[in-house]
């Protein structure tokens, strides 16, 4: 794990520790469209920079489905009229987001590539953890809750992914 | 009289169990088996099926995936868009594993046999 993905964890547990107790149904969908945005907003730096093949795939895999998962989540929230309430969580997720964005901008060739995987490892697992610990269990709303766990295989299987990946970068080095 | 209706009783049962026989004997239809792609898996993840049948994956997952033979050449779906499906009729017997090219957890098996 570089020093970014470390950081970035940090943040995510940060605000999911404050807000845990409390969240609410329009929070949830504010925490689940920016996690979503921010691997879409890294994953269209990747698909450009990275170096390796196999990496700018994955980064248009995180791309597609991730803004395929926002487009599911964005017209439920409209149908059940629930308005995104941003909060600690989602903020922090942003700032994340952001600050990694910032730091593979400074990176090329191998380095990025280790760099940007090594942050979608963490931040899969992160996001894994909050729908497992936070999201999932206070959702109240059936439908919001449902989509949750529909959408929860696939962040298994991006973290997977993105593991094997990060483990084939290590043995170019 | 009696003997020549036993003879036709005889001619038709005969002629009844032959035609059961006959289409017995027939080809047995072809069926179409669905595997459902939800939740980014296979479901069921191993599918038997008879050679001639066929298989359509629908893809009910909010995500794009793919149904590939993992031996490469012998089957690939390209993308199926969510809320689209694939079909591909198996005519040979084949033990068939296959994956998301998308996302290479995701497995299934296609027997055919």
């Amino acid at each position: 794990m570089n020093f970014s993905g470390i950081a970035v964890a940090g943040l995510l547990v940060a605000g999911l520790s404050v807000s845990a107790q409390q969240i609410n149904d329009a929070q949830i969908a504010a925490i689940v469209v920016t996690a979503n945005q921010v691997d879409v907003d890294a994953g269209e730096l990747a698909a450009t920079r990275a170096a390796n093949a196999e990496v700018r795939q994955f980064a248009q895999r995180m791309v597609t489905d991730h803004k395929a998962v926002n487009q599911s989540a964005i017209e439920l929230a409209t149908k059940l009229e629930v308005t995104p309430q941003e909060n600690d969580t989602s903020r922090a997720l942003k700032t994340g987001g952001e600050k990694n964005v910032a730091a593979l901008k400074k990176l090329s060739g191998a380095a990025f590539d280790r760099a940007y995987v090594d942050h979608e490892v963490v931040y899969h697992a992160q996001v894994l953890e909050a729908l497992d610990k936070t999201l999932i269990p206070n959702a109240t709303n059936v439908e919001l809750k449902a989509l949750l766990v529909k959408v929860r295989p696939a962040f298994v299987a991006h973290l997977e992914h993105a593991k094997q990946i990060q483990a084939s970068l290590k043995k170019e080095l | 009289m009696a003997r020549t209706l036993l003879a036709l009783g005889l001619a038709l049962l005969i002629g009844s169990a032959g035609a059961t026989l006959a289409r017995g004997a027939r080809k047995p239809k072809a069926v179409t088996h669905t595997v459902t792609i939800d939740a980014s898996r296979f479901r069921p993840s191993t599918l038997t099926l008879a050679p001639g049948d066929s298989v359509v994956w629908v893809n009910k997952d909010l995500i794009p995936h793919t149904a590939t033979s993992q031996q490469q050449g012998l089957f690939d779906s390209g993308t199926i868009p969510a809320g689209k499906s694939w079909k591909r009729t198996f005519k040979d017997k084949a033990d068939l594993a296959y994956m998301c090219l998308f996302h290479p957890t995701m497995k299934g098996r296609v027997r055919i046999k």
